[in-house]
């Protein structure tokens, strides 16, 4: 494992009044796959809005490489470095599944609007650029044959694909997965657990996965962090963290 | 297969198509095949079709409902309408010039409008927009230099056929290109998922005032061609009605499809001239029209699909290959 | 004219608006719509209370009752024909819809009664009395009095009877009211029925002030209630209560004192402003999207 890339700290957030997060700690290191887990309520999807940019921590920091980039905005932090996916799924329905992944591009593209109007050469040489490594990510998740069919039109574990393949095209170090085997059969789970390992593999980049599919979650993390009420109350190995009996106990509502 | 290749030779044939059409009509007209009244008919085509193909831009592309588009035209007509009353320059010169001003400063007010729209979830902006138009209408029924409620009289007759054919073509092709752009992408995934799009690196705020300052501006265009046609601006004309007229171009023609929208202008703006006798009962069937098609498919005859030449013929072509190779 | 007379007229205006803006903001909370045919139903209020007038001898609160009820079956009408087939659809399009209708109905009456304005009767004629030197005319004590009692039987209605509750579940979060065995086709017609009731009323009141109606005269009337409904919070009936009489004192004001050209764009204007400031309105409470 290599240093980190992101560190959590003392990271809080109040809802009126309401302590959704408190004094989170944890870091993950670069191309580290990372759990998140906790029962229902625990602040997981709220500890994703932090670091995603959604909202602006009360206290504390979320820091990448280095820099400081809590509460600059949902733009701010994908353009640095942090991807992410839906619980619900939130996918550009009506646009193709290539151009689904292109709007991810966006910011890697530098044509301006006149030169996109007149297309010159540095239009078509970014569009066929784009096209090219869209069409590569959509192989790795074996979606190449429906590119130009629209998002609407895929299955339901093929739309969870496309929603990670649009994440890894802004580029990021970091991936944020939220549930992403939720409403998936065990086939499905198997081989997203195997998608999810390879993406790691191929990108260099760390994950950090929401999920309350146990075996999928100590299959292929190497570390859990785990949340209840707010607060981490755990944070180890999967090993570790199954044996914690704090764990237990807030599992089991002791 | 070269995919830029194929577009180049898509736009090239789309070029080619136009000035075919153009010389058409062209011809028909300089030889009085088609009549004075029917000419008068065309050019109102020209103006309505970008009328719609603006309008489709923000409430077909970026998913934003506009209930004043009349507004932003009253702007443009008005502006370009005082720019030629007053400047003594060739028509040549002073006509281009006064559509490009009506042009900006509706887009100015469009850009004025797109800021609400950053904060304002759908329907909420969808009043503003009619306040806005009202506004407009009000804000120019009580000034001087407007000529106030009487209206504005001895603009001169500019638009021309030629004219209104070669800029709507052009605004309608600029907007067109956009939409397959960076640019563009970004414009229709607002629609589809703001949260979305922003969590991918959308500028939410810069495309949305994009897409409104173009629409405006287009519409403003499209106001100037208008006033130089008709020659006697009143402010009545730029009202809710009119804003509902272009709107119901948009659903027809299918919003997000620009050349649905440009279909559903041509008719809806034929129509009428043929049904004569029927013009009673004119706003009655459009808004029948609007319950029914939102009813039974809201999506509008084309939907979001683009209409091509190039590709229905090459569907036409593989039909026919297909049957020869069977045969 | 003095500072208590425009006050006065205003309070009057007002409470018209606030009895068509709670059509607005039922409707809303519940159906979460603009309905845009709302103003529409005060148009058609007014030319069967008319109607009713002139053809037949019934007291004035018979013509009002007769107008309410016939306005409420129309409203249901319309959402079970129009609306109801898009419910769960895009905002867009149910907002389409609405308008659809609103200029169905206008060129309804337009082909039915004509373009010119008819002459309403006189229905509360008389004096009044006088508030500190101000002379309150009889119309304008009828109209305060019916819209306090009108508010307080729909606030006690929606508060304390089971069909009231069930509405105001259904608007709260229809998945877990029709669970509970609640009929949602059921509250959504009542809250169309009840705007549409309310809207006649508020008709009869309107066009008794101004006697002259015309199949357009719902349009802007209707808008201006809806920025009141804004104004106040859309989706709480005690906002669109206080937004109509804001609005109905604010135009009175603008009237007297600034310019009465002016007084739609004005209003428009202030809608702009609330939308921009605080879009939930006055006696809302700021909500985003989940993420």
């Amino acid at each position: 494992m290599g240093q980190a890339l992101l560190k959590v700290e003392h990271l809080g957030i109040s809802f009126k009044g309401l302590r959704a997060l408190d004094d989170v700690n944890f870091e993950i290191p670069t191309s580290g796959i990372i759990g998140l887990i906790g029962p229902n309520g625990a602040g997981k999807t709220t500890l994703f809005n932090l670091l995603t940019g959604v909202y602006t921590p009360t206290d504390g920091a979320v820091i990448l490489d280095g820099e400081v980039i809590s509460g600059k905005g949902m733009g701010y932090t994908v353009l640095h470095g942090i991807s992410r996916t839906f619980q619900n799924i939130r996918l550009f329905r009506d646009m193709t599944v290539l151009d689904n992944v292109k709007v991810a591009m966006h910011h890697k593209m530098h044509y301006n609007l006149l030169e996109s109007l007149i297309k010159t050469r540095r239009y078509w040489a970014e569009e066929e650029q784009a096209d090219r490594e869209a069409l590569e990510l959509l192989e790795v998740f074996g979606l190449r044959e429906k590119a130009d069919m629209p998002a609407s039109g895929l299955s339901y574990g093929q739309q969870r694909k496309l929603e990670i393949a649009r994440a890894l095209a802004a580029s990021p170090k970091l991936l944020l997965l939220d549930e992403p085997a939720a409403g998936m059969n065990n086939t499905e789970t198997r081989d997203l657990m195997e998608t999810i390992a390879f993406i790691r593999q191929k990108f260099g980049i760390a994950i950090l996965l929401i999920e309350h599919d146990m075996p999928l979650v100590m299959g292929v993390c190497e570390r859990i962090v785990v949340l209840d009420y707010g607060r981490v109350i755990a944070n180890g190995t999967p090993d570790e963290v199954r044996a914690d009996p704090r764990v237990i106990g807030a599992y089991l509502g002791g | 297969m070269d995919k830029a290749k194929m577009l180049q030779i898509s736009h090239r044939r789309n070029l080619l198509a136009l000035a075919a059409v153009f010389a058409v009509l062209y011809v028909l007209m300089l030889t009085r095949s088609i009549s004075v009244q029917y000419q008068g008919v065309i050019i109102l085509i020209g103006i309505n079709v970008l009328l719609a193909t603006s309008l489709n831009l923000t409430t077909g592309a970026l998913g934003e409902l506009v209930l004043g588009h009349a507004g932003f035209m009253s702007i443009g007509a008005y502006t370009a309408a005082l720019f030629t009353l007053h400047m003594d320059l060739p028509g040549l010169v002073e006509f281009p010039l006064a559509l490009l001003l009506g042009g900006a400063l509706a887009a100015v007010f469009g850009v004025i409008i797109g800021i609400p729209a950053l904060r304002l979830r759908g329907d909420y902006l969808a009043i503003v927009t009619l306040g806005f138009g009202e506004i407009i209408r009000v804000i120019i029924q009580n000034m001087s230099i407007t000529g106030g409620g009487r209206g504005l009289y001895g603009i001169e007759e500019y638009t021309t056929f030629p004219w209104v054919f070669w800029t709507s073509a052009f605004g309608i092709t600029i907007m067109y290109a956009l939409i397959f752009t960076r640019h563009g992408r970004a414009i229709l995934s607002l629609r589809e998922n703001e949260i979305a799009a922003e969590a991918a690196g959308i500028p939410a705020t810069r495309y949305k005032v994009l897409a409104f300052a173009v629409s405006s501006f287009f519409a403003g265009v499209a106001g100037g061609l208008y006033a130089h046609y008709i020659t006697v601006l009143d402010p009545g004309t730029f009202g809710f009605n009119m804003s509902i007229e272009i709107l119901v171009m948009v659903v027809l023609g299918g919003m997000g499809s620009f050349t649905g929208a440009t279909l559903a202008a041509v008719v809806l703006t034929l129509l009428p001239e043929l049904l004569r006798s029927m013009s009673d009962y004119r706003m009655l069937l459009y808004s029948i029209a609007l319950v029914l098609m939102m009813i039974l498919r809201p999506q509008g005859l084309l939907g979001k699909k683009e209409f091509s030449l190039t590709r229905a013929w090459e569907q036409l072509r593989k039909k026919a290959e297909t049957k020869g190779g069977n045969a | 004219m003095d500072f208590a007379q425009q006050l006065i007229n205003g309070i009057q205006l007002g409470s018209i608006y606030a009895l068509i803006a709670i059509g607005y903001t039922m409707v809303y909370g519940i159906a979460k719509m603009i309905n845009f045919a709302h103003g529409d139903i005060i148009m058609v209020g007014s030319y069967i209370a008319l109607m009713i007038f002139q053809n037949t001898g019934l007291p004035v609160w018979g013509v009002i009752a007769a107008s309410a009820l016939a306005s409420a079956l129309l409203g249901m009408a319309i959402e079970r024909l129009a609306y109801k087939p898009l419910r769960g659809g895009s905002r867009m399009s149910a907002l389409i819809t609405t308008i659809g209708v609103s200029i169905l109905l206008q060129n309804v009456f337009l082909l039915l009664f004509g373009s010119s304005p008819k002459p309403f009767p006189a229905a509360f004629e008389g004096e009044g009395f006088t508030l500190a030197g101000v002379p309150v005319s009889r119309l304008t004590l009828v109209t305060l009095l019916v819209t306090l009692l009108l508010m307080v039987l729909l606030t006690l209605f929606v508060g304390r009877t089971k069909l009231g509750k069930a509405m105001r579940a259904v608007s709260e979060d229809q998945g877990a009211a029709q669970l509970m065995g609640i009929n949602i086709d059921t509250s959504i017609s009542l809250t169309f029925a009840i705007g549409s009731a309310l809207a006649a009323v508020a008709a009869v009141l309107y066009s008794s002030t101004y006697p002259l109606i015309n199949p357009y005269m719902g349009s802007m009337l209707g808008l201006k209630a809806f920025i009141a409904a804004v104004i106040g919070g859309i989706g709480i009936i005690p906002g669109a209560m206080l937004g109509g009489f804001i609005i109905g004192i604010a135009e009175a004001l603008i009237k007297g004192y600034i310019s009465s050209a002016l007084v739609d764009a004005i209003v428009f204007s202030l809608l702009i402003v609330v939308l921009i400031i605080k879009p939930s309105g006055l006696l809302g409470k700021n909500e985003r999207e989940k993420v």
